[in-house]
């Protein structure tokens, strides 16, 4: 497998829109059913033809492209010019991006004001970018907020802030700094009323969803998830542990590898850690550097550095996963447990962020607290066959029901009316 | 054959965090006082949406709450077995609620404290109520729209009704009674309660009855 190699030293060039998938709402009936879909086009309705304009930092790797990727052309099919843009912007200002990244996170890190003129030259040069014509204009996370400079009150426009991380325990001074543009939105979206603040315009809450038609989530033959998983010199026949991650120290990848050397004294295992780096991530190298000094003389651990767009094999190694993983310390909303539950999977994650959402512990997978806490739940589940089908089952069901898109895209489509009609709290009649 | 058909809507919420948050049974109690009363019917009534396979019985936000992160089971036993159908207005369902946390306030000497992911977020929900363009005229062809239907149309006429037309009544119900004239079969909705089954069983069981009775 090639490594990553697209790290942007300099992006002074506007990045190229990538081809986005051609998705009909239609194609997921099979999935959840004529009236939820015919729902979906009644909301869509009276919106029609609303030119939506979201803005993020990157066009791939990480969840945030990723949703949009799926997002953006279902908006499009229901009738509305929904738009994405990708800011402008040189290595520095993503240093400072992940800086904010990880102190919005509640991490410890050295803010200079160097930090906070980065950021607003940026975001300076960036204003262009927004639309005049966009209904409504959605700026994704810490890196484009300060887009709404651009906000003219003469012109009828909604703006949303769409916030994908959590900020429970956000460092007050970049989140002081950041909470200027916010609240010059009309309204912000967050996974999660944990990760919410009090804030003096409306919280609306919207978990993400998975794709279930995606190369991502699709079945797969078996064959082909066989061969992928021998490609990387993995054996299928021993049991699998794997974490799907960008390497990245909030997801705690050495914590992985001491908890499966805890599984080792006691069952049989190969661990497995795939995953790329988001380009708006410079971090990712240096992480990925001290994984495998740690995985090193260990034959039965992989670290596989895999390109942006390996939705595909991801989807084969999760399916040949015995037990997966996601012990990150912090997390926005954790799609990527969305998926391995999707895939009937056991799934063993920490107790944060949107991951305590998604797993009822003991019913459709397992919540730890420690790293010996996820060992211990990975040798229960490595140990009982039928504990694993049963927390498996329950976990694609639960998926079912909550996190599938086309539910984001009704959510998206509420949030829409919801901004226009002033955020009223009576019913409003579609 | 009815003279008014039954027009099938949908309602739909969004969810929004009211910005309060309560880390102990006292500051529960605030916020029982002071959130909107959207958040109330939020937490009592949405519950039902968020039920899943795995919970054995319907229980209110504020129940679990008190049970799960507080471990007072004492008052999360009292506050599971409130039946949000009794309430025919927000304000009693929030006084009731409120009597029952101070009285259990009174009672004990410690008050536990939870840290921030465990606490207790206060949500609202708006509400937005759509058309699904699908009528029946007379029994056989509402029982089979109420089969396909979504279960958001089986919690918008059936089980938030009651806070339009009146304590313990549903759409359902008003219709068969008025237009097709079976008293007995709307009595016999009316005593179906949503939350001792989840939304699809409920739906299943409605369109049996009306199928039997049609």
């Amino acid at each position: 497998m090639p490594e990553r190699r697209d790290e942007p030293e300099r992006r002074d060039e506007r990045p190229k829109a990538p081809p986005l998938p051609s998705i009909r709402l239609s194609a997921y009936e099979s999935v959840v059913g004529e009236a939820e879909i015919e729902q979906i086009y009644t909301l869509a309705k009276p919106l029609v033809g609303s030119r939506i304009q979201h803005l993020s930092s990157t066009y791939t790797g990480g969840g945030v492209a990723e949703l949009l990727a799926r997002l953006v052309p279902l908006m499009r099919d229901v009738g509305l010019e929904a738009t994405w843009d990708v800011i402008t912007a040189q290595r520095a200002f993503f240093q400072v991006t992940k800086d904010f990244h990880n102190a919005l996170h509640g991490a410890y890190e050295e803010i200079l004001p160097e930090h906070y003129s980065t950021y607003l030259e940026t975001t300076r040069k960036n204003l262009g970018l927004v639309s005049s014509v966009a209904d409504f204009v959605v700026t994704h996370d810490p890196q484009t907020a300060g887009l709404v400079e651009a906000r003219e009150p003469a012109r009828k426009q909604f703006w949303l802030w769409r916030c994908h991380i959590d900020l429970a325990e956000a460092d007050p001074r970049v989140w002081g700094f950041l909470r200027s543009f916010v609240e010059r939105h009309d309204a912000s979206i967050f996974h999660l009323a944990e990760s919410g603040k009090d804030l003096l315009i409306p919280q609306i809450l919207l978990t993400p969803a998975i794709d279930p038609l995606d190369e991502k989530n699709r079945e797969l033959p078996q064959e082909e998830i066989e061969q992928t998983v021998a490609g990387f010199g993995i054996d299928p026949a021993r049991p699998i542990l794997l974490q799907v991650s960008r390497f990245d120290r909030l997801k705690d990848p050495l914590g992985v590898i001491a908890a499966y050397r805890m599984v080792r004294k006691w069952r049989d295992c190969q661990l497995v850690l795939a995953g790329g780096s988001a380009t708006d991530d410079p971090e990712g190298e240096e992480v990925l550097a001290e994984v495998r000094q740690a995985a090193a003389g260990d034959p039965d651990i992989h670290v596989l550095a895999l390109p942006p767009d390996s939705h595909r094999t991801i989807n084969a190694l999760q399916r040949a996963a015995t037990v997966i993983v996601q012990k990150s310390i912090r997390e926005g909303f954790g799609l990527v447990v969305t998926e391995a539950m999707w895939k009937g999977k056991p799934v063993v994650g920490t107790s944060v962020g949107g991951i305590r959402r998604q797993i009822l512990s003991g019913t459709n997978g397992y919540l730890a607290h420690t790293t010996a806490g996820v060992a211990f739940r990975i040798r229960e589940i490595l140990s009982n066959q039928g504990l694993a089908d049963r927390l498996g089952r329950a976990a694609k069901t639960y998926v079912f029901e909550n996190f599938v898109i086309t539910r984001y895209l009704k959510s998206w489509l509420l949030a829409m009316h919801s901004v226009r009609s002033g955020a009223r709290i009576s019913p409003t009649y579609i | 054959m009815a003279r008014k058909p039954f027009r099938f809507e949908s309602s739909l919420s969004l969810t929004r965090y009211t910005g309060f948050a309560a880390d102990n049974l006292r500051a529960l109690l605030r916020g029982l006082e002071r959130v909107p009363g959207g958040s109330i019917y939020h937490h009592l009534h949405h519950a039902l949406f968020r039920r899943h396979f795995a919970i054995g019985a319907f229980a209110n936000d504020f129940a679990v709450w008190c049970w799960k992160e507080l471990h007072e089971e004492a008052l999360g036993e009292r506050l599971t077995i409130l039946d949000p159908l009794e309430f025919s207005t927000i304000r009693a369902a929030r006084n009731r609620l409120i009597e029952e946390v101070d009285r259990h306030l009174g009672s004990i000497e410690y008050i536990q404290h939870v840290p921030h992911p465990r606490q207790f977020f206060f949500q609202e929900s708006q509400t937005f109520v759509l058309p699904t363009g699908r009528e029946a005229t007379d029994l056989p062809e509402f029982a089979a729209e109420v089969r396909k239907a979504s279960p958001d149309v089986i919690f918008h006429h059936f089980v938030v009704a009651t806070l339009r037309v009146g304590p313990g009544e549903n759409d359902f119900s008003v219709w068969i009674e008025e237009e097709c004239k079976k008293p007995d079969l709307a009595q016999k909705l009316r005593e179906l309660s949503p939350y001792s089954v989840d939304l699809f069983t409920l739906q299943k069981r409605i369109a049996d009855l009306v199928l039997l009775h049609a």
